[in-house]
């Protein structure tokens, strides 16, 4: 018993002890869970702030992204990928019937302002395709909008709807047309212009030429557009007095004006031109006409030499009727005899002036002059002709004219034309080596007998002077009494061959 | 040679140069009337130099204008041999007259018989 108490005061020994024992650990192990737990608790609070921080920073980011949206009057739409509204910004309303309750509805579903947009066309080829689309559309209130469409890609690259954008660009589109109306004025301007016109940038190269300049410097607008004035035509324009106005000149002045130049140009020789030029600072461009004044130049010196030869020439004329009146009264016989005498050179001086009209006072055939001389004259059947042709410059044509009316002048006063039977013979005909010289031969018969006159007169010496004067030549009378014969003798000195106006 | 009664020009030597026969006949005639001697008349630039040249001439008329070109050359030569002579001339003024030649009085046609003979007294009163 003992033994066995022994035993079991032993096993109930062992037993408790090995219970303590147990009870020991437990507690430990309690103890460790604990601790665990403790640590897990400190891990968790540590995540949920972790996690707080994070939902605070995604507010404030979701609230920028919200003020950003809305601050940018950027009417913004985002569809999911069924095309259904997932979220707008609020300037989106003014163009289209959309709120926070239509969140869910197709896109296809909402009223817009728009007049010419297929919202959901234009979305599915978006979805489509991935790529993005951009257009204009404009308004029922006639506002103009840039439509831009763009995939919605979510962080993992994956597409998840799309972002249509509406940017509102009328005043963009008012501003560019009427730059566009500016444009087109200025440029209907620089073509209308008949002037040649050529615009430059500040760095002298053509940005533009119009059609008179184009044809004034035979080249096109393509030959020019891109060079520098001083290179066009093969370095024509290279001019020094050109260089020193846009170089030197226009940038201290705002333009020039009335510039004359004279230059020999390769293609088109010796010029005068016109240069005006305007410095334009705001476009930065130079506005230059050039014009080719060198025929209006020689016609206005023709013009002023035309008239101070008309004032001399009416003086001289003056001076010339009063020196036919004066010798005509000196040898009158009387009132009606000075009348007579007096108007028939008048008219033979006139005649000479229609003469030189006719032929633009170029050269008149003696054939002619002949026929307008005797025209005057009773009895001209009675002259028979035997002429060559030729040809006298208009000093000459005149002074024939005179001689040949001084001629049948005194004819039909004294001479052979006085008489039913009297006869006058014309002989005109080349002489010398190779036809220099005329001869004409004026030869009357059949008239009242003839004596050689006591002293001349002033036909005669009017005749005399003309031939030797005006003709070159000299004039011979001889008084047979059958009839006067006078002999012109006059070198042609090139003058059936030459042309020109007198001076 | 002076004689009152046909004024002072009597007997001179007066050249005439112009190139309109009638003028020319005219400007003769006048000066006969003066009892002056005419030399001429010449119708250009080069037979006035000639007579001026060959010539002996107490005073002459030079028309400006002979044959559209000028008689300066004429006239230079004239002053250079101090032969009085006088300018006649259609034109009002002479824009391209010679600075030198600037002095020359000026017969403007049409004129009459007293006005050359003033005139050309007027130049020889001076020479």
């Amino acid at each position: 018993l003992e033994a066995d108490q022994e035993e079991l005061k032993a096993s109930n020994g062992d037993g408790v002890v090995q219970m303590n024992e147990k009870q020991r650990s437990a507690n430990k192990e309690i103890e460790t869970s604990e601790e665990v737990l403790q640590s897990l608790n400190r891990g968790l609070h540590a995540l949920n702030a972790q996690l707080q921080g994070k939902i605070a920073a995604l507010e404030e980011r979701s609230n920028d992204l919200n003020n950003l949206l809305n601050n940018t009057d950027q009417a913004t739409l985002f569809l999911d990928r069924d095309l259904r509204v997932r979220w707008s910004t609020p300037p989106l309303e003014r163009l289209m019937s959309v709120r926070a309750d239509d969140v869910g509805r197709p896109i296809g579903h909402l009223a817009h302002k728009f007049r010419d947009a297929d919202l959901t066309s234009d979305a599915e080829r978006v979805l489509e395709t991935l790529t993005p689309h951009e257009r204009e559309v404009r308004t029922d209130e006639g506002r103009t909008f840039v439509q831009r469409i763009l995939p919605y890609r979510a962080h993992d690259g994956l597409i998840d709807g799309i972002v249509m954008t509406f940017s509102d660009v009328t005043r963009l589109k008012e501003i560019q047309w009427e730059l566009e109306g500016r444009t087109e004025f200025a440029e209907k301007i620089v073509d209308t212009v008949r002037d040649p016109l050529v615009v430059l940038g500040e760095d002298l190269m053509v940005k533009r030429v119009n059609n008179s300049f184009a044809r004034a410097f035979e080249v096109t607008a393509e030959q020019t557009v891109g060079c520098k004035i001083y290179d066009l035509g093969n370095g024509q324009w290279n001019i020094p007095a050109l260089r020193r106005l846009l170089e030197d000149v226009l940038p201290d002045n705002n333009e020039f004006e009335d510039f004359e130049v004279e230059h020999d140009f390769p293609d088109l020789g010796r010029r005068v031109m016109l240069l005006n030029a305007r410095r334009l600072d705001h476009a930065r461009r130079i506005l230059l006409t050039i014009e080719d004044i060198t025929e209006r130049k020689a016609a206005q010196e023709q013009r002023e030499l035309l008239i101070s030869e008309l004032n001399h020439r009416v003086k001289n004329v003056l001076a010339t009727l009063q020196a036919v009146a004066a010798q005509t009264i000196a040898h009158a016989e009387s009132l009606t005899d000075f009348e007579e005498q007096f108007s028939g050179r008048i008219h033979a001086l006139a005649r000479g002036h229609d003469i030189l009209v006719r032929s633009d006072w170029q050269l008149s055939k003696v054939s002619k002059l002949l026929q307008y001389a005797l025209d005057p004259f009773s009895r001209t059947e009675r002259i028979s002709m035997d002429c060559e042709e030729v040809w006298l410059k208009p000093e000459a044509a005149l002074a024939f004219n005179l001689i040949v009316h001084e001629l049948a002048m005194n004819a039909s006063k004294y001479g052979a034309l006085t008489a039913t039977n009297g006869n006058v013979r014309i002989d005109c005909r080349r002489v010398g080596e190779n036809g220099s010289a005329m001869v004409f031969k004026w030869q009357e018969s059949g008239g009242p007998p003839v004596e050689p006159p006591r002293r001349k007169g002033f036909g005669s010496k009017l005749i005399e002077q003309s031939a030797q004067h005006d003709l070159n030549g000299s004039a011979q009378f001889e008084y047979r009494p059958e009839g006067i014969v006078c002999e012109i003798r006059t070198e042609l000195d090139g003058v059936s061959e030459g042309e020109g106006r007198p001076a | 040679v002076s004689d009152p009664e046909h004024g002072n020009l009597a007997g001179l030597r007066v050249l005439v140069a112009d190139d309109e026969v009638m003028v020319a006949m005219l400007l003769e005639g006048m000066l006969t009337a003066l009892d002056a001697e005419v030399v001429g008349p010449v119708n250009s630039t080069e037979t006035a130099l000639r007579a001026i040249e060959e010539e002996a001439l107490d005073a002459a008329t030079l028309d400006v204008n002979m044959r559209g070109s000028r008689i300066y050359k004429a006239a230079a030569a004239l002053r250079q041999r101090g032969i009085p002579f006088i300018f006649v001339t259609g034109y009002g003024d002479l824009s391209d007259c010679p600075e030198s030649l600037r002095d020359v009085p000026r017969l403007t046609k049409p004129f009459r018989l007293k006005d050359l003979a003033a005139a050309l007294e007027g130049v020889i009163g001076q020479a």
